[in-house]
């Protein structure tokens, strides 16, 4: 579903209209963006400057790279766009974190894989959607770790719409035990992912419906047609 | 969010960014795994049985929709 006037104050903003970019960068939305990272895991100081480089960015303030605007694809809400791209470089930022004051030694016979060689150099653009890696990863561990008929059930009735009763003829199950597969499993998935991704970065403050709102803006404007 | 609004979200997702988990659509259903989910549908599979094919049928989403064709008659 497109957004229409968000792409209208998307387009208006970039073809240098006044009022559009005045909305954009106007001290509601960095206010709003600095609160949904310091809800997230950041301090106020990193919540406040990485909302505002990226307010900044939106409009191509940085040399040789073009305003993170024109790649809203309006499949999404514009709020669901800054959001994602502040915790995406709220990840970014943690991890670089982690290795200062703290910086692995230099082991000349170590190879060329240790964790420092591999943190990119501050000037190379990041390959990898942080936050895609993150939720895909968790959801994959998770899955691994639930019952395979149970995440069937789950989706031959999410996904294929079959009927809870056909599923529990089939196994001479009631129905209530069939919605009680269905439901431990999903919160199987749950738990799971969240212990994993707590694994990978503990400092990140999601919750469950954050994630599952993450991963639909996710595939919204990473996956949805080109406008 | 409702569980099932929930789990297509996260279904979406997964067949974009990690269809080996999703479950892709261009695979092949043989005609043995097509007999064994005909049994599965009849309720004729062993438990382990049942734990097996279920592996094969999260990552076959074309041998997924014939089981679910099965069921919805």
């Amino acid at each position: 579903m497109a957004h229409e006037e968000d792409i209208a104050l998307v387009d208006a903003a970039l073809a240098g209209d006044v009022a559009a970019s005045t909305r954009i960068r106007s001290d509601e939305i960095t206010g709003w963006l600095a609160a949904v990272l310091a809800k997230r895991g950041a301090s106020q100081t990193e919540a406040q400057d990485l909302a505002a480089d990226l307010i900044a960015d939106c409009f191509g303030a940085r040399e040789g790279k073009p305003p993170l605007l024109e790649s809203y694809n309006g499949q999404g809400p514009l709020r669901g766009f800054l959001s994602r791209a502040a915790i995406n470089r709220l990840i970014d930022l943690k991890r670089r974190q982690k290795f200062q004051g703290n910086l692995p030694e230099r082991n000349l016979e170590s190879g060329p894989t240790d964790e420092f060689d591999l943190l990119p150099g501050e000037d190379d653009a990041p390959t990898d959607d942080a936050l895609v890696a993150l939720l895909r990863d968790s959801l994959i561990t998770a899955f691994s770790k639930c019952n395979p008929r149970d995440l069937m059930l789950m989706r031959l009735v999410a996904i294929h719409g079959v009927r809870q009763e056909a599923i529990a003829a089939m196994f001479g199950w009631s129905q209530s035990k069939v919605s009680r597969a269905i439901g431990g499993v999903m919160e199987e998935i749950r738990e799971k992912t969240l212990e994993e991704m707590r694994k990978s970065d503990p400092w990140l403050e999601l919750e469950w419906d954050d994630f599952v709102s993450l991963c639909r803006s996710s595939s919204d404007f990473l996956v949805g047609a080109m406008r | 969010m409702t569980m099932d609004t929930n789990y297509q979200t996260i279904h979406t997702f997964l067949q974009a960014f990690a269809p080996e988990i999703g479950g892709r659509s261009s695979d092949v259903v043989t005609p043995e795994l097509e007999k064994t989910i005909q049994s599965f549908a009849a309720g004729e599979l062993s438990e382990d049985q049942v734990n097996e094919l279920s592996r094969e049928l999260l990552s076959n989403e074309n041998a997924l929709e014939k089981l679910a064709a099965l069921l919805k008659g």
